[in-house]
């Protein structure tokens, strides 16, 4: 290995500094990682498949002395001995020193190379705003919620497991077309216009959905139904309109009496005629056999619109075992038992209007746009000019020019002559966010920079950056003007800045995209499980099993709590119905409040019902999932695709328990490199069942939890997997940061990232891992605040006299070097 | 937002129930509908191609029977009443669907490859390509006529399909079938509300729409410009969004020039618009078909691609019996209760293509029926799911494609010939009068379709 002087000062340094993790103390105490150690290592434990006769895998490690040229290679050969799926499990391995020693000589090597030669990435030059980033968009530059974008805009595609990768954030004439609308629909809306069409929607609540309780967010005293919070776009008539169905069989004598309320205040309020309906087939189809349709008044803005029962008795009503188990017409094959009374429920709300539109009301939005008013046609121009000034300066996330607002206000202008002031305007808006200036983030190649070379991106970009990673929204005035000022990329006020959206509300932002995609939470709302097998499944669980790991996930944020408290909590957060599903008493209630877990197997997100729901199959418990959830989202180590042809299993049916089934993927060794890394980790879940509940037995038999690590250590049940992950937890901390990093930087992580992640891994590993520093070291990264220019600069075409300046002075430089 | 001449009337309610289709001013409009004559002699042809993934169980499927009259088994019962308008068509393959060198996916790659004949490229990241597909090739020619091009429907949401993707391989290869061109897929609609509106406008007046048409009009010219602008800023490898932008706004441009040129429409009687998503397959997917026929009937447009279900799909079907989730049983490890489950879900499936065909043939449609003028591709990329094989694949054509296609007929390939599913789809374009030379891996066209 050659290294200069100054390189080894570097990784001395390097050494002293970091604050070494678990795995790699072993290394520091063997007076620092060394390359003679490491090579034994691999001479001992890896050439033997790996060499250059061989080449196992493509792979031959019979030569590293070139780190730097190697690193991409090198990089993958880290990743797997920091999980220790590598040498496989049948192989002599090293032991815990010998991986030590060769992960953490490896490690320094390629991240000395990396402090040498940063390579911080190329981000996407364009790179749109998807749906949700949209939506918030929206929010916060019209102060305008409570629109349904699911119905606006397309959804998204994902790709390394997020939603938010500019590669495949693409454009088409279908995102146009509805990007077209949207925009008309968002700035008439926001703006209040009075000459909307009457339009609406219908909102079906879920067949089996619980509603013989309280819900959230509805009033004591009542039962069942649903809040929905709504948009109502101008001062107008609406129609609302509720169905209500009753269950099978002989109805009560009670009565049932439902109302209709607005903002906490009743505008309807009836007593339900009693139609008996007697069935004898289960998956009859049922009627709605009450309906009403109400008009009312309502004001602009975003209003609780709730339907529900008023609770006439609070004894238990009559049924037999599973009161939700109703047959509508949708899903009328969740009856399973004939007969028994269940009480009427609410089935679908829908609203149309606005109808006789009296005025536009006073919206926030309102209030956003029309910061001033014209008191004189002289005054409305500049008046207008004010307002869309502001508008498209956070818009467009910077400092806007005449270049800028002359455009919108020639829309204005077109608007104005067809309508009012306040037309005009919203047609400026309209065409403010159907443009790229807003649709599209922009990053682009410094001027002076010379081909695939670093340089640190704007401020403004930066600012652009860290709004879109925290808040997935744009940023806000003050980041803006920090921005604007330049002030951004000073070290302590970056601290600042990101401290201070860290602890903002819209921080929530990370809870519903980042966690929601990482933990799969965003699966939950289409789990399914059989209804025979599982007939308390209900959609009241499904929201509560979710809330319950967004809450975790909050709580971490908020109080900066280390990330390693998701593996390992020794508190929760549940409703009545999460704690009936986990048999924790004295919890009642639907609302959610901070628990104790005192049962350690419990303990963190392999405790959750939600993880352990979302990695099964409707029917069964899929140990392959799960395993390959923890490989994933846990260990950083995914397992490879499955081979292009899977072969077929043996014809015989299998008997015993799914364990024993299962041990026939690990008979044939095209099967086994993988799934004896996935199954066993799976196994130790198997106390689990698809719903997350905890059983003793499975299939007939008690459940034989034991399990595997993939580096062989053995554990039993959920118990022993949390302690090994724990025992590693630099690993956890490091796969935790490179999601993070996926996810802020809008693009895959590549081999020359795995430097930052260490990094950032190793900084926060000195403040005990708590989550700000976790984000404090990704904004600090060098992806983060730098980008590499495009391989092909100087064959940009020339565009503003500056551009065309460095384009002679390049070609004039050419041609004097020839 | 195209549509000028539906005006939705002020009081419509909404019911979530679905859309009810009568429209029974439907053939004194036809003159109005559309400045293609349309005669007895020139009936106006439909394509449409609906997928349903992870394979197929062939014993269940496949008739033992070569050409007329065969004989429908299990999965393909529920066509018994439109025997007449289906031709069954085995052992294509689906070559490009191979991994050729790369790392496996043969889901995103089967899917990728069904109507386009193309290798999809094995990325996560921008470099997304396949080919362009069948249903962009008809919709550039067919889609003249009419204001929509193609239609691009689908049933499972992205969102709730969080880590169901192939390593290597973007989500984006599963979620849609529909290339425009080899870098731009398109995103599917789930929302039928959301398709309704695409073919009927928002309910405001004609003459709103118009306004609305004529503030789009030059939304998309000032764009143009401001994307000219950042167009010269960014250098050659980063305009590619840029141009793809600028290619959506020459269409929509052309789009709305065709709207702005429909001159004397009638107002029309609308169906109901549908409320929010149906909770529930069987009512989703019949609403999805419903709005596929009344687009076709109205002509809003002439092709549409729909997807049931897409790779990897882990639906269950309880109300037919099937537990487990569809991918996972679909790996039947020839067990025959599993192999009975999958049977029972594609035949299912067909049950729903089968209500679909009853809508088309009871809509009128020239001298006949929209059966008769439409030729839908009903198949998927994967053929023995249990090896995720992609050889012998299958394919069903429904409906008469204005008389060029015969029904009531098995025909089938030698799977050791490799013919090449594209072959299907340059025969069934040009048979609805798309000639094209080639597409994908195609090499040449299929004349045992034919009369």
């Amino acid at each position: 290995m050659r290294v200069t002087a100054l390189g080894v000062l570097t990784i001395a340094f390097l050494m002293v500094a970091s604050s070494p993790s678990e795995g790699l103390e072993q290394a520091a105490g063997a007076s620092a990682a060394s390359e003679p150690a490491a090579r034994a290592v691999l001479d001992r434990y890896c050439v033997t498949c790996h060499n250059d006769r061989l080449k196992t895998a493509g792979l031959s490690l019979a030569d590293v002395s070139d780190v730097p040229g190697q690193a991409e290679m090198l990089e993958k050969v880290v990743r797997k001995l920091r999980a220790g799926t590598m040498p496989p499990a049948g192989s002599t391995r090293p032991d815990s020193a010998g991986y030590a020693s060769l992960r953490g000589w490896l490690e320094q090597e390629l991240d000395g190379a990396a402090q040498l030669h940063p390579n911080p990435g190329r981000t996407e030059s364009l790179h749109r705003l998807n749906r949700a980033e949209y939506q918030n968009a929206i929010r916060d530059l019209l102060h305008l919620e409570g629109v349904d974008f699911s119905t606006l805009l397309p959804g998204d595609d994902a790709s390394y497991g997020f939603d938010n990768i500019a590669g495949v954030l693409g454009m088409s004439p279908t995102h146009l077309d509805q990007y077209l609308n949207a925009a008309r629909t968002v700035s008439r809306t926001a703006v209040g216009d009075l000459t909307l069409p009457p339009s609406g929607e219908t909102h079906i609540l879920r067949p089996d959905l619980s509603q013989d309780g309280r819900l959230d967010g509805l009033p004591f005293g009542t039962r069942g139904g649903a809040l929905i919070q709504r948009y109502f776009p101008v001062d107008a008539e609406y129609v609302i309109r509720f169905q209500a169905f009753t269950g099978v069989g002989l109805s009560e004598t009670e009565s049932n009496f439902i109302e209709l309320s607005i903002d906490g205040e009743q505008v309807f309020f009836e007593k339900m005629k009693q139609v008996p309906m007697m069935h004898t087939l289960p998956g009859a189809d049922i009627q709605a056999n009450t309906d009403w349709e109400v008009r009312v008044s309502v004001e602009a803005g975003l209003r609780d619109v709730s339907v529900t029962f008023q609770r006439a008795t609070t004894g238990q009503l009559e049924d037999l075992l599973q009161p939700f188990l109703r047959p509508p017409g949708i899903s009328a094959f969740r009856l399973t038992r004939v007969g028994g009374y269940s009480g009427p429920y609410v089935g679908q709300i829908s609203f149309t209007g606005p109808f006789d539109a009296k005025g536009p009301g006073d919206t926030p939005s309102r209030q956003r746009i029309f910061t001033c008013r014209p008191d004189s046609a002289a005054g409305e121009e500049p008046c207008a000019r004010t307002i869309l000034s502001a508008l498209a300066r956070r818009a467009y996330r910077r400092p806007v020019t005449a270049a800028d607002v002359d455009p919108l206000m020639l829309f204005y202008g077109k608007g104005r002559s067809q309508g009012t002031f306040e037309s005009g305007v919203q047609v400026a808006i309209e065409r403010m966010l159907a443009g790229p200036d807003f649709l599209f983030r922009l990053e682009e190649d410094e001027a002076s920079a010379a081909a695939n070379e670093p340089y640190t991106i704007s401020d403004l970009e930066l600012a652009s950056r860290l709004s879109f990673f925290l808040w997935s929204s744009i940023p806000d005035d003050e980041l803006l003007d920090v921005a604007d000022r330049g002030q951004l990329s000073d070290p302590a006020m970056l601290e600042r800045q990101t401290l201070r959206m860290l602890r903002d509300p819209k921080a929530e932002a990370l809870i519903e995209n980042f966690a929601g995609q990482w933990l799969r939470l965003r699966n939950v709302p289409g789990v399914d499980r059989n209804a025979q097998l599982f007939p308390d499944f209900d959609d009241n669980l499904r929201i509560a099993m979710r809330r319950e790991t967004e809450l975790l996930f909050q709580a971490v944020i908020r109080e900066d709590r280390s990330v390693v408290d998701l593996l390992d909590a020794d508190f929760t957060f549940v409703n009545e119905r999460l704690a009936r599903h986990y048999d924790i008493s004295g919890v009642y209630g639907s609302h959610f409040r901070r628990v104790p877990v005192t049962d350690p197997n419990r303990r963190g997100l392999l405790g959750h019902a939600s993880i352990l729901t979302v990695t099964s199959q409707s029917n069964r418990t899929s140990p392959v999932t799960r395993g390959k959830w923890v490989m994933e989202n846990l260990l950083g180590a995914p397992p490879p695709a499955p081979p292009a042809n899977v072969p077929a299993l043996e014809q015989t049916e299998a008997k015993g328990t799914l364990r024993q089934r299962m041990e026939q993927h690990r008979k044939n060794p095209v099967c086994a490199s993988c799934h004896n890394m996935m199954d066993p980790l799976g196994f130790a879940l198997e106390n689990f069942d698809p719903l997350g509940q905890w059983r003793r037995e499975d299939d007939g038999g008690l459940v034989d939890a034991a399990g595997m690590m993939p580096d062989g250590s053995k554990f039993d049940g959920v118990s022993g997997l949390r302690a090994a992950l724990l025992s590693k937890s630099d690993v956890f901390v490091e796969t935790v940061t490179e999601k993070l990093l996926i996810y802020a930087l809008g693009r895959g992580v590549e081999y020359f990232d795995a430097p930052t992640t260490r990094q950032i891994a190793r900084a926060a590993a000195q403040d005990d891992n708590k989550f700000s520093q976790l984000i404090l070291g990704i904004v600090r990264s060098a992806p983060f605040q730098m980008r590499k220019s495009a391989s092909d600069v100087a064959a940009t075409v020339a565009g503003t006299a500056d551009r065309q300046g460095q384009q002679l002075v390049s070609r004039a430089s050419i041609e004097e070097s020839h | 937002m195209f549509i000028t001449k539906f005006a939705l009337p002020r009081r419509t309610f909404l019911r979530g129930v679905g859309a009810t289709l009568a429209l029974p001013l439907l053939d004194a409009m036809v003159p109005a509908l559309t400045p293609i004559a349309r005669t007895a002699a020139a009936p106006v042809s439909r394509m449409g191609f609906i997928y349903r993934p992870n394979g197929f169980i062939r014993q269940y499927w496949t008739p033992d029977t070569v050409g007329p009259n065969p004989d429908l088994k299990r999965s393909l019962q529920a066509l018994e009443p439109f025997r007449d308008r289906t031709l069954i068509v085995s052992g294509l393959a689906n070559l490009e669907a191979e991994a050729q060198g790369s790392s496996p996916g043969p889901h995103s790659r089967g899917s990728a490859a069904w109507m386009t004949g193309t290798h999809a490229k094995q990325t996560e990241g921008a470099d997304v390509e396949a080919g362009i597909s069948a249903d962009q090739v008809a919709a550039q020619v067919l889609g003249k006529a009419t204001v929509l091009p193609s239609l691009e429907l689908a049933i499972e949401q992205n969102e709730q399909m969080v880590g169901n993707c192939e390593a290597g391989y973007s989500c984006l290869y599963q979620n849609t079938i529909s290339w425009r061109n080899p870098t731009t897929p398109l995103p599917m609609e789930t929302h039928p509300r959301v398709v309704f509106q695409r073919l009927f406008g928002d309910g405001a007046t004609p003459e709103e729409q118009r306004r609305h048409l004529q503030t789009s009009g030059s939304i998309l010219d000032a764009v143009t410009d401001r994307i000219g602008e950042l167009s010269r800023r960014l250098g050659p490898s980063d305009r590619g969004r840029l141009t793809q932008y600028l290619e959506s706004v020459r269409e929509i441009e052309t789009r709305i020039d065709k709207a702005e040129a429909r001159t004397g429409d009638a107002a029309m009687e609308l169906p109901e618009r549908p409320g929010d998503i149906p909770d529930g397959f069987d009512e989703h997917v019949r609403l999805m078909f419903d709005l596929q026929a009344l687009a076709y009937q109205a002509d809003i447009t002439r092709v549409i691609a729909f997807q049931l279900a897409r790779e990897l799909s882990p639906r269950t079907y309880p109300s037919i019996g099937v537990a487990g989730q569809h991918h996972a049983t679909s790996h039947h490890g020839n067990n025959p209760g599993r192999i009975n489950d999958v049977a029972k879900i594609e035949a299912y499936h067909v049950e729903l293509l089968a209500y679909y065909l009853g809508k088309l043939r009871s809509t009128p449609d020239g001298d006949g029926s929209l059966l008769d003028n439409v030729s839908i591709l009903y198949g998927g990329g994967l053929g023995n799911p249990n090896e995720h094989a992609i050889i012998d694949l299958p394919n069903l054509v429904l409906g008469g494609g204005s008389g060029r296609i015969k029904g009531n007929r098995h025909i089938s390939y030698k799977v050791e010939d490799y013919v090449p599913e594209s072959n299907l789809l340059v025969t069934l374009l040009d048979r609805a009068g798309v000639p094209v030379e080639n597409l994908g891996d195609s090499t040449g066209q299929l004349k045992e379709v034919d009369v």
